[in-house]
């Protein structure tokens, strides 16, 4: 009971974490050119094109980030099947069709320039494909291989929350040039999640088992 | 055959994304320049590093140390994607910034993507210059004139952008 409850404390982190980033989020939402990261934005945030993938990201990427870890509770999968099916479709669609398309988009206006730029642009691809092979992988019935993608998108997914936690800790603690900061954290944001994905996977989870 | 499909597609999007980021402009850390003997060869991003290191060293270290520049303490903003914290700017292009040029910037303090403004710098690497003023001022002064002039701490401006 004990050893239950430990091994359940990193995903609690995990959700609390994800939750905390989905309410910080809601700031966007009035929809004004100065807000938070907006601020380093200004060069581009006054185009409309930019402006409005900026917004379908931050929707797409609030749905999954919040989504995702319902996903891992056995309980769920065990006891209503239709629901995580349903909550299922919803994440890969603002995966595959909203935050990692606008995600690969806004990488190229990435602060830092190109070296972020090519992180982001990598972690996009990667993401919509670990996403994409979740669903593929379930349609052929392969439930364990399912898994193990679904672990390796969200690992991704949760890249969000983790870029948030890595840049305070290089330009607070470290004392990290920024610019250096902005380019560091474009990947070992999503790399260090992915190790730890497969990790998690080689460890061979009971909370993973369908 | 389903396979031979998903590498042609993965191929492809591999090949958008070099057109793509091939036709970014991007900074050049190293411009040709001819070996001599008893030369130490510098590249742009070097030289850049020796000025920021500078700047830093005797500026932002010396008001960090001060503790007369107060910026408050709210962690949660931390929790950003922008680093937080004091940040050096050059008016300059990055590929100017030379330890043997007069160089002008600003420093602000970041609180998340928040830049509260802290002062102007002017600094000279090879003849020891590093000097600051704030916007009310009209003269650059030494570092320690600056804070001298500081009774006590304040909190300085939020600039927004």
């Amino acid at each position: 009971m004990f050893l239950k409850i430990i091994a359940r404390i990193p995903f609690v982190f995990m959700t609390g974490f994800a939750f905390l980033l989905f309410g910080i989020t809601f700031m966007y939402w009035n929809f004004k050119p100065d807000v938070s990261f907006l601020l380093t934005k200004q060069d581009v945030v006054y185009n409309p094109v930019w402006r409005t993938v900026f917004y379908f990201h931050i929707f797409g990427g609030m749905l999954a980030i919040a989504l995702g870890p319902i996903q891992f509770i056995k309980w769920l999968r065990r006891n209503n099947l239709a629901l995580h099916r349903l909550i299922g479709k919803i994440y890969v669609v603002a995966i595959l069709f909203i935050a990692a398309p606008t995600g690969l988009y806004m990488a190229f206006f990435a602060n830092g320039g190109i070296y972020s730029s090519i992180g982001f642009v990598i972690m996009s691809v990667l993401w919509f494909y670990t996403t994409w092979m979740a669903i593929n992988t379930i349609r052929k019935k392969q439930v364990q291989e399912h898994v193990k993608w679904m672990v390796r998108s969200y690992a991704l997914t949760f890249a969000a929350v983790t870029l948030r936690l890595w840049v305070p800790f290089l330009s607070l603690v470290i004392e990290m040039e920024h610019l250096k900061v902005i380019i560091i954290t474009a990947w070992i944001s999503w790399l260090f999640n992915l190790i730890a994905a497969e990790f998690i996977l080689k460890l061979n989870l009971k909370l993973l088992k369908p | 055959m389903q396979t031979n499909i998903k590498k042609i597609g993965l191929l492809g999007i591999a090949i958008v994304i070099g057109i793509a980021l091939n036709s970014f402009t991007i900074i050049k850390t190293k411009t040709p320049v001819k070996k001599a003997e008893n030369t130490v060869i510098l590249t742009d991003w070097d030289e850049y590093n020796k000025v920021h290191d500078y700047v830093r060293t005797n500026i932002s270290d010396v008001l960090r140390a001060s503790g007369k520049v107060n910026m408050g303490n709210n962690k949660m903003s931390s929790m950003s994607r922008c680093p937080s914290g004091y940040n050096e700017s050059f008016a300059q292009k990055t590929d100017s910034v030379k330890a043997d040029r007069v160089l002008y910037g600003k420093i602000n303090y970041y609180k998340g993507c928040s830049a509260n403004y802290i002062c102007d710098f002017k600094v000279c690497v090879n003849t020891g210059m590093a000097e600051v003023k704030t916007k009310d001022m009209k003269e650059f002064v030494s570092v320690k004139e600056w804070l001298d002039q500081k009774e006590k701490p304040t909190t300085a401006t939020v600039v927004k952008g």
